[in-house]
């Protein structure tokens, strides 16, 4: 157990012991028959096995005949200073007892002095080189308070022997310096000193060597002490002063509990003898200039300019009879009266060592000293243990605090035993750390590290952690706000804070029930989420325990039994239902089935927070976040590992936990979104995520948020489950335009990656609306685009020719396509539909598709005419035949296809117009056409005279002459060639006209361009010795020169080009 | 409500980078226009007082980074806003189809209370460029406003100060309006039943 235990350091010493003093490895106790002894005393060598130092009596030395009340070293000038009948005498440490003390006869009637030491400020401003030359300078000051007066020693420059006096109203009955703010490295010369006049009344005295004073007296700040700690009241059993006072009447009606207070201690005060004593104050110092001064039971806090450090006091059963501080606990001895019911509220009081701590006047433990046969024990003197400079983890470990003395009160047991010394031992404080955090005490285990530094501590119970479960705590009160800025200011695992929240629809796997919140965040095993209420009770059989531990004392050194040496008394009470609940009222809680609002603003507010963190963490990082896909998706990792992500900032975290932080934190507040704030579901899922859709896809779909889930897939590339749900959707809408759509748009965006997917999921479509569905194929997307047109085709082709035609048509005439499989399959649909229609459709209208497959076929220069050619059989489509064969080149069967299988003429005449638009007469196509005409090339086909001179007729012109006469059979009347003949003469005549206009213009271009020429040749420049290029500004000489138009300019020949850019310039 | 205390207006201002919010914020505050680019690092705010239906409010104009490496603002930095700008560059597509993303980002980061009437205002800004150049119809952008609850729009030019008084003067009104409106929602006292059968009402029921 990590608690503090008691020790008999000295028992029995069968004298007694009036004061005590530790300085080192000395302890010095003065007794009441002026006998000064001095003990070794090694600390350091105590350890948890060996909890007591070991102490032996080295010297004893009779200084007078009166009781030694006091004890102090004055360190610097190495003399001891002994407060005895009335009077401080000093004794050289080195030779005690060789030579006699000098007595300070200034400060008679001496009641209490106090001693320090400072660094004076001269020596101060030099800097100080190392500690030992500060050491050097150093100079002790004593303060003693007599009657009425107080003197000030050491303070001037004359040292100790220069003594600075102040008449006061009232006798100072004991001395207090304030301890050297925490700041100053130095210990400057403290500027006030509290001089105690009785337990109610104190005054502040100034010391200020600069002022012509020197001394002067403030009173302490008039105000009403601060109220008593709560948790102290409920140490009282809520009993303040003046209820104790009733309750002291009502004699031990209180049965079992305590009874205690300033009534019940006055009435024993003749009994025990305590009457001279108690009138003496008591107090201490503690940290950063606070003073503690007992105010009969309360104990105040005052800083060194007379106020209140705390809002907050200390409460005690009963007024104290010591006060001792030992960073960070407040060690006070009071006496306890026990009244049962069985006694008569007699019973004399028992000694008990409170211990509370500094930071938060929490109370920790009472130690109840055994008593003694008869009487009571009268504690004095309590001072605390100044042990060696310790490494950090060493101050962490239990050591002894405190000294004090025990006297019995009963006059024959003094003479008998003696008074006792006793050591206060703390625990470890590690240890009390746990044992605060397990009772729920967060605030006082926070104030405790806070007061004694972290550094010796193991992590888990250094302020971080202790901070984070104080906020837990918080949460379960329903603090919420306050919890999460603290989450966040720790960078708690979101997962952690995620499990406080209900797991229905919250946390899920990650819930963790309400007992088990503080194991979740590291807290010691067993530790509380509500802190547990203290109330002090002394058990029914403590007195018999400790009397007969008080018959072994004397033996103690002999039989060492660890167990029964230590002296603990357990004050904290085992049953809850007695204790006192402070807080009456009771905040919402969150349960499973109730989540305050408060609670999700707060856990919204945390993830938003988590989320940006992570943002800038992921982007931060070298490369890039691995996929989701290449690790164990987050459903499926035990919730112990997400558990244990470290709680550290986003930014110091690897790849994977950053991943797994990412999922946790987005599946959570997509979570939250779905209970609070429905709406930004969709926009959380449209954005880029990490959630885990497997844990959130049955949300969803439980909430209807059918198009937020596909959002969500969609961003997951998890595109069959989204298209399987847009079909399943599908099915329930009856417009088509509602049915259709959704699914068409989705699958317009995947581009060419999902290829299998797309037509996987555009089947149905196809086969039930192919006209939409075709929009997948044919959308002005550039995703759709960039579809590969071959696969897309070949699908098509599969699926509905239909759309497969319409998809090519759209790519050629659309979208430009030029390749040839394109052109081929189209033509081969085309042809195809053609032949269907051809053979439905028996009348003789040429049927539309025929007409759209010539058209294509005339238009389209891409595709392969043999492949199609090939496909034809002998005896259908004679048009779209002429065209192929043509194509090939071969227009002489082409040609005869139109005048003997066709005997469309007309068609073999557009046929040779268009080719010869395209090359004029490659091969004479017309006399081609004209020689299938006249010259038949089987005996059986007739000779088509008509139609040759309607075609020489029109398009005589570009016929040759002569071949056509020597094609024109003999006999054919001039009528019939007269329009050829004209056309023909007009023709050649334009012609001959046409060349002799040119050769006159050329002749005359030619003129023009030879007197040019010679008017140039007769231009002539002079390039004499002296002539200058005026470009390089060098001779012209003998070099290769230019002259430049019109001016006539020369330069070198090389010069040329720069000075004609020059000329250019300056002409603008 | 009907404390006449003084109000101040948070509007944050999102959108790609490069498309102009500084430009914006300046020339609405400051009257000033740089050709220079300069990217914004982190946020940075300005404010200008001005008179909303005869209240003088403070606007407090929140200019974010649009670079994606500049994008980890502390959840503080959305929290509390009145409104939001999304900005664009009229003469890029990508800036434009980019509204959705920072729209989404902004609620989620933000969480409204009510998230479906949070007042938005998209600017389709650098119109003084060349119409060639323009790649964002005025009718695309209508379109996409009123999809998205006919958010109010306006085509601003930061550099010859097109437009940018009116826009800014409807954003103010905007933000006061949800100004008022956040603070009914102060206090949250109602905890959430998700046992009873009620809580399906979050999803939509249409």
């Amino acid at each position: 157990m990590a608690s503090f235990s008691l020790h008999p350091l000295l028992s029995a010493l069968k004298v007694r012991i009036t004061a005590v003093h530790q300085n080192g490895d000395r302890l010095y106790l003065g007794t009441a028959t002026g006998t000064l002894q001095i003990y070794s005393f090694d600390i350091s060598s105590t350890s948890n096995d060996e909890p007591l130092p070991v102490i032996k009596l080295v010297k004893t030395h009779t200084l007078g005949k009166k009781p030694i009340e006091q004890i102090g070293i004055l360190k610097e000038s190495g003399q001891l200073a002994v407060l005895s009948d009335s009077v401080v005498t000093l004794y050289s440490l080195s030779d005690l007892g060789k030579a006699g003390g000098s007595i300070l006869s200034q400060a008679r009637n001496a009641h209490a002095f106090a001693i320090t030491s400072y660094t004076p400020s001269f020596a101060r401003r030099k800097p100080a080189t190392d500690d030992t030359q500060v050491g050097e300078v150093r100079k002790d000051l004593l303060v003693v308070g007599c009657r009425k007066k107080v003197v000030v020693f050491g303070a001037g420059k004359g040292g100790l022997k220069e003594a600075w006096e102040l008449n006061l109203p009232h006798s100072p009955r004991q001395v207090i310096f304030p301890s050297a703010p925490s700041s100053s490295t130095s210990s400057p010369m403290p500027e006030t000193v509290h001089l105690l006049y009785s337990p109610t009344s104190s005054v502040l005295l100034n010391i200020i060597p600069a002022s012509t004073q020197r001394l002067s007296v403030s009173e302490l700040t008039s105000a009403p002490p601060p109220p008593p700690h709560p948790s102290q009241v409920s140490t009282t059993g809520g009993a303040s002063g003046s209820k104790a006072d009733d309750k002291a009447a009502d004699g031990g009606t209180a049965g079992g509990g305590l009874s205690m207070g300033m009534g019940a201690l006055q009435g024993l005060g003749g009994y025990v003898g305590l009457g001279g004593r108690a009138a003496i104050p008591v107090g201490t110092r503690t940290v950063g200039g606070e003073v503690l001064i007992s105010r009969e039971d309360q104990g105040v806090f005052y800083s060194s300019e007379g106020n209140f450090t705390r809002t907050e006091s200390l409460q005690w059963p009963a007024p104290p009879e010591a006060i001792g501080y030992a960073s960070p606990y407040i060690y006070t001895a009071v006496p306890v009266v026990q009244s049962t019911a069985s006694s008569s509220g007699n019973l004399p009081p028992t000694s008990t060592i409170q211990i509370h701590l500094s930071p938060t006047l929490s109370h920790r433990q009472t130690i109840s000293l055994p008593g003694p046969p008869t009487g009571a024990l009268s504690v004095t003197s309590m001072i605390s243990v100044s042990g060696p400079p310790t490494t950090p983890a060493q101050a962490m470990s239990a050591a002894p605090k405190a000294l004090f003395i025990s006297t019995p009160t009963d006059r024959n047991l003094v003479t008998a035993e003696g008074s006792s010394v006793w050591l206060v031992r703390s625990g470890d404080i590690g240890e009390q750390v746990d044992e605060l955090v397990r009772e729920g005490h967060l605030s006082d285990a926070i104030g405790l590290v806070e007061a004694v530094g972290d550094s010796g501590l193991a992590p888990k119970r250094r302020l971080p952690q202790l901070r984070i479960l104080s906020a837990l705590q918080s949460f379960a009160q329903g603090k919420y706000q306050a919890a999460i800025e603290t989450f966040l200011i720790f960078n708690v695992n979101p997962a952690l804070v995620i499990a406080l929240y209900p797991s229905d629809n919250v946390s899920g796997r990650l819930h963790v029930h309400r007992d088990k919140w503080m194991e979740l965040f590291g807290a010691v095993e067993g530790a509380r989420l509500e802190p547990q209420e203290i109330e002090v009770k002394l058990p029914e059989d403590g007195e018999g325990t400790a009397r007969s531990l008080l018959r072994n004392l004397p033996h103690l050194g002999v039989t060492k039994k660890p167990s029964m040496d230590v002296v603990r008394k357990e004050s904290r009470s085992e049953d809850d239902g007695a204790s006192i609940r402070s807080d009456g009222e009771k905040v919402p809680a969150m349960t499973d089935t109730e989540l305050p609002r408060a609670a999700l603003e707060a856990l919204m507010y945390f993830l938003s927070d988590r989320r940006q963190k992570l943002a800038g963490a992921i982007a931060a990082l070298p490369s890039p976040l691995p996929a989701e896909s290449d690790h164990p998706p987050l459903s499926a990792l035990p919730i112990e590992e997400l558990h244990d992500l470290p709680s550290l900032p986003m930014s110091e975290l690897d790849h994977e936990h950053l991943l797994r932080m990412a999922q946790v934190i987005y599946t959570a507040l997509i979570k939250v979104y779905l209970v609070a704030r429905p709406v930004l579901v969709g926009s959380l899922c449209r954005i880029e995520n990490w959630c885990d859709v497997e844990e959130v896809e049955g949300l969803l779909k439980a909430q209807k948020k059918f198009a937020d889930l596909i959002d969500l897939y969609q961003g997951k590339k998890m595109h069959g489950k989204a298209l399987g749900m847009l079909r399943e959707l599908a099915k329930e809408e009856d417009d088509k335009l509602d049915k259709y759509p959704p699914t068409i748009r989705y699958l317009q965006k995947l581009g060419p990656s999902e290829l299998p997917l797309i037509f996987e999921h555009s089947k149905w479509i196809f086969q039930e609306q192919p006209t939409m569905a075709l929009q997948i194929f044919t959308a002005d997307e550039p995703e759709v685009e960039s579809l590969p047109r071959t696969e897309v085709m070949q699908f098509l082709e599969q699926v509905n020719l239909n759309s497969c035609m319409a998809y090519l048509e759209h790519i050629i005439n659309v979208l430009g396509e030029t390749g040839a499989e394109f052109h081929d399959k189209l033509s081969e649909l085309y042809l195809q539909a053609s032949r269907d229609a051809l053979k439905t459709q028996s009348d003789r209208e040429r049927p539309a598709e025929y007409s759209r497959f010539l058209d294509f076929l005339n238009k389209s220069t891409s595709y392969r005419p043999y492949r199609l050619l090939n496909r034809l059989e002998e005896d259908q489509m004679p048009e779209a035949r002429a065209i192929l064969v043509g194509r090939m080149g071969n227009h002489e069967e082409a040609l005869r296809i139109y005048v003997f299988r066709l005997k469309d003429y007309s068609a073999a005449e557009a046929y040779c117009g268009r080719l010869y638009a395209k090359e004029p007469d490659p091969h004479g196509i017309f006399l081609l056409l004209l020689r299938i005409y006249l010259l038949p090339a089987k005996p059986s086909d007739p000779v088509l005279l008509d139609p040759a001179i309607s075609l020489i007729a029109t398009h005589g012109v570009r016929l040759d002459a002569n071949e056509v006469l020597a094609l024109l059979p003999p006999l054919v009347t001039m009528e019939d060639v007269k329009a050829f003949f004209v056309r023909t003469l007009r023709d050649s005549h334009a012609k001959k006209n046409d060349h002799r206009v040119v050769k006159s213009l050329v002749s005359a271009r030619k003129e023009r361009v030879d007197r040019v020429l010679m008017g140039l040749q007769i231009k002539r420049v002079r390039v004499s010795d002296q002539r200058i290029c005026p470009q390089c500004h060098k001779r012209l000489g003998q070099s290769a020169i230019a002259v430049h138009v019109p001016r006539g300019e020369v330069t070198h020949l090389h010069c040329k080009d720069l000075f004609s850019a020059k000329l250019e310039k300056l002409r603008g | 409500m009907a404390s006449r205390k003084k109000v101040l207006l948070k509007v944050i201002i999102l959108g790609d980078s490069g498309v102009g919010k500084t430009s914006l914020m300046n020339q609405y505050v400051n009257k000033r226009f740089s050709n220079q680019y300069k990217a914004t690092i982190g946020a940075d705010f300005l404010t200008r007082e001005l008179v909303v239906d005869d209240r003088v409010v403070t606007m407090q104009l929140w200019d974010t980074a649009g670079q994606e490496r500049f994008q980890s603002l502390g959840v503080a930095f959305y929290r509390g806003a009145d409104c939001c700008v999304l900005v664009y560059d009229v003469n890029s597509s990508k800036s434009f189809e980019a509204l959705d993303g920072w729209r989404d980002e902004f609620l989620v980061q933000a969480s409204p209370h009510d998230p479906e009437n949070f007042p938005f205002v998209v600017l389709g800004n650098k119109i003084d460029m060349e119409e060639s150049k323009r790649m964002v119809s005025q009718k695309r952008a209508m379109t996409w406003c009123q999809a998205k609850g006919n958010i109010p729009y306006f085509e601003t030019s930061a550099k010859e100060a097109i437009n940018v008084e009116q826009a800014f003067q409807t954003i103010a009104k905007n933000a006061l309006a949800q100004e008022a409106e956040t603070e009914l929602y102060a206090d949250y006292p109602d905890p959430i039943r998700i046992d009873s059968e009620n809580s399906q009402n979050y999803g939509c029921n249409c």
